[in-house]
């Protein structure tokens, strides 16, 4: 086990964030899935040690959390907000948190940014960066020290596809490598091809957890909604109508909103699309009412 | 091992506050000039406008801004986690409280030199280099007092800038002029009494009812032991939410 929890809860004020959570999480890759505010990040954030429970235990690796060293060591954590030393450039971020990692070895940075595909940029104000780029320095931050267990919250959030796909490769091999990843996010097909297991988190509540596809299947009877935010939304539309995949799309101010009743495909297939005719969008959400309806099937 | 002292140095001189404050910093440097012109006494105006200016004005300002946004900022930011997911919490209290020590005492000292050499020059009068050895003990100690108080500040309450303006504009400026009792529960009369045992000159000799010098001293590093380790404690066991 790489995490067990008894009893976890965790409240702010009146708001209750986590409520009695008793789980142990198996060896592997684990997708934590829940809309936002349903309480992944308070999970992530006590599991890291960075804030405390209310009430009921928790042990990563075995161990306690709240400022073991130890555990330090051994885990690597990708936060979800965008905050960074921006005035650095990427290389020398790294370098400062790899000295903080006790890496003496600069050729390890150099790997680990070979790795994410910022070898190119690494010598670039931060500040300078796409969020893609960002989010991908967030990760390789997290990789630097070769930890035994990763977390990342919310790691594909506002990157480009590009930037997606090179994350989701990169868990990939990380799981290959026989590394432990915890990966949260609010989407549903992210989560999917990425984790082979998955705990779904609702209003602080695990409501169900076990194999993805055994969840998929009962989740994919629902239309999945997305949508993409472009300069160039009428193209975009007119593209994407064309494919047996999408179902319906609704224009909007600066984007566009379709449903899908193949997400797995619409996924897959929207780079590839991207690309070959010059497309940018500048965000990616599934809007979280979709995952509400999920939630409400899963306890009815 | 210090690279959080680095980093912390790297935030404050890549910060543009640290320049705007630094400008103001020169004051002294301006008025010393003006005074000095209209045949005023060279030793006597470097040395009050270091203890006007410098003491009692600029130091309670930019130690209030640094210090308390030294981890405050990191919290509210979330920067902090790239801080506590590798090193002990002890280990980022301390360094970043050396890392402020370093970096702010440079603010300080750079214009400090300029005014006494230009001063110095300018002056009809030589103005002791011993004067100007003692001001740097004296502002050392005053932002090391000044930070330690408003880095454990940060920690135990949401807004405070606001309770640091307070302390620094009401109660040490107020309470260390109004009562000699009271002023003895401010830093501000420490750092006063030091002034009158190291500088024989101006404003500084005009201090009532100072306390010895070594036991001044002794206050100082005491208030600096005690709110830094308070701010360990406190940091160990807080939730970072």
């Amino acid at each position: 086990m790489i995490i067990q929890t008894k009893n976890l809860s965790k409240w702010y004020g009146t708001v209750l964030a986590l409520n009695d959570v008793s789980i142990n999480v198996e060896e592997g890759i684990t997708g934590l899935l829940g809309p936002n505010g349903a309480g992944k990040s308070t999970f992530l954030k006590i599991a890291i040690g960075f804030i405390k429970e209310n009430k009921g235990d928790i042990k990563v690796l075995g161990m306690d959390v709240w400022d073991n060293t130890e555990l330090k060591k051994r885990i690597g954590y990708c936060p979800e907000n965008d905050a960074f030393y921006s005035f650095m450039t990427g290389y020398d971020f790294l370098k400062t948190m790899g000295r903080l990692n006790k890496i003496k070895d600069f050729k390890r940075i150099n790997k680990v940014l070979k790795e994410v595909d910022l070898w190119d940029d690494r010598n670039r104000v931060i500040s300078g960066y796409s969020k893609g780029m960002r989010q991908k320095l967030k990760v390789a931050q997290a990789l630097l020290h070769d930890p035994d267990l990763l977390f990342l919250d919310e790691p594909l959030s506002g990157a480009d596809p590009i930037a997606r796909i090179k994350i989701m490769e990169i868990t990939k091999k990380l799981v290959e490598d026989g590394k432990n990843i915890i990966v949260s996010s609010h989407i549903l097909h992210e989560v999917e091809r990425m984790a082979d297991k998955v705990l779904l988190i609702n209003k602080g509540r695990v409501l169900a957890e076990g194999k993805i596809h055994e969840i998929r299947e009962a989740i994919d009877k629902f239309p999945h909604s997305v949508k993409l935010l472009t300069k160039e939304k009428r193209k975009l539309a007119k593209l994407l109508i064309g494919y047996d995949f999408v179902e319906s799309i609704k224009l909007l101010e600066n984007g566009i909103i379709l449903k899908t009743p193949r997400p797995d495909i619409f996924y897959s297939e929207l780079p590839k699309i991207l690309i070959k005719n010059s497309l940018e969008i500048t965000h990616l959400s599934s809007p979280d009412d979709n995952l509400e309806s999920v939630f409400r099937y899963l306890v009815r | 091992m210090f690279d959080i002292i680095i980093l912390t140095l790297k935030q404050i001189y890549k910060s543009k506050k640290t320049y705007i404050l630094g400008i103001f910093l020169f004051l002294p440097l301006i008025l010393g000039m003006y005074s000095i012109k209209h045949n005023e006494n060279g030793i006597v105006v470097f040395s009050d406008m270091i203890y006007i200016l410098y003491l009692q004005l600029f130091i309670l300002l930019i130690t209030l801004i640094f210090a308390t946004s030294l981890i405050g900022d990191e919290i509210r930011s979330g920067k902090i986690a790239f801080l506590t997911t590798r090193v002990s919490r002890k280990t980022i209290v301390i360094e970043k409280y050396v890392g402020y020590l370093i970096s702010v005492s440079l603010v300080f000292l750079i214009p400090l030199i300029t005014t006494f050499v230009v001063l110095h020059i300018y002056a009809p009068e030589d103005i002791p280099v011993k004067i100007l050895f003692s001001y740097m003990l004296i502002i050392f100690l005053a932002i090391a007092a000044y930070g330690a108080f408003y880095l454990f500040i940060s920690l135990i309450i949401s807004r405070p800038l606001m309770f640091g303006l307070f302390f620094a504009f009401i109660w040490e400026i107020i309470a260390s002029n109004i009562s000699e009792r009271l002023s003895k529960f401010t830093i501000m009369h420490y750092l006063k009494s030091i002034s009158y045992k190291l500088i024989k000159y101006g404003d500084a000799q005009h201090v009532s009812n100072p306390s010895n010098f070594n036991y001044s001293l002794s206050i100082l590093c005491i208030l600096c032991i005690i709110t830094v380790f308070l701010s360990i404690i406190i940091f160990k066991q807080k939730s970072l939410e």
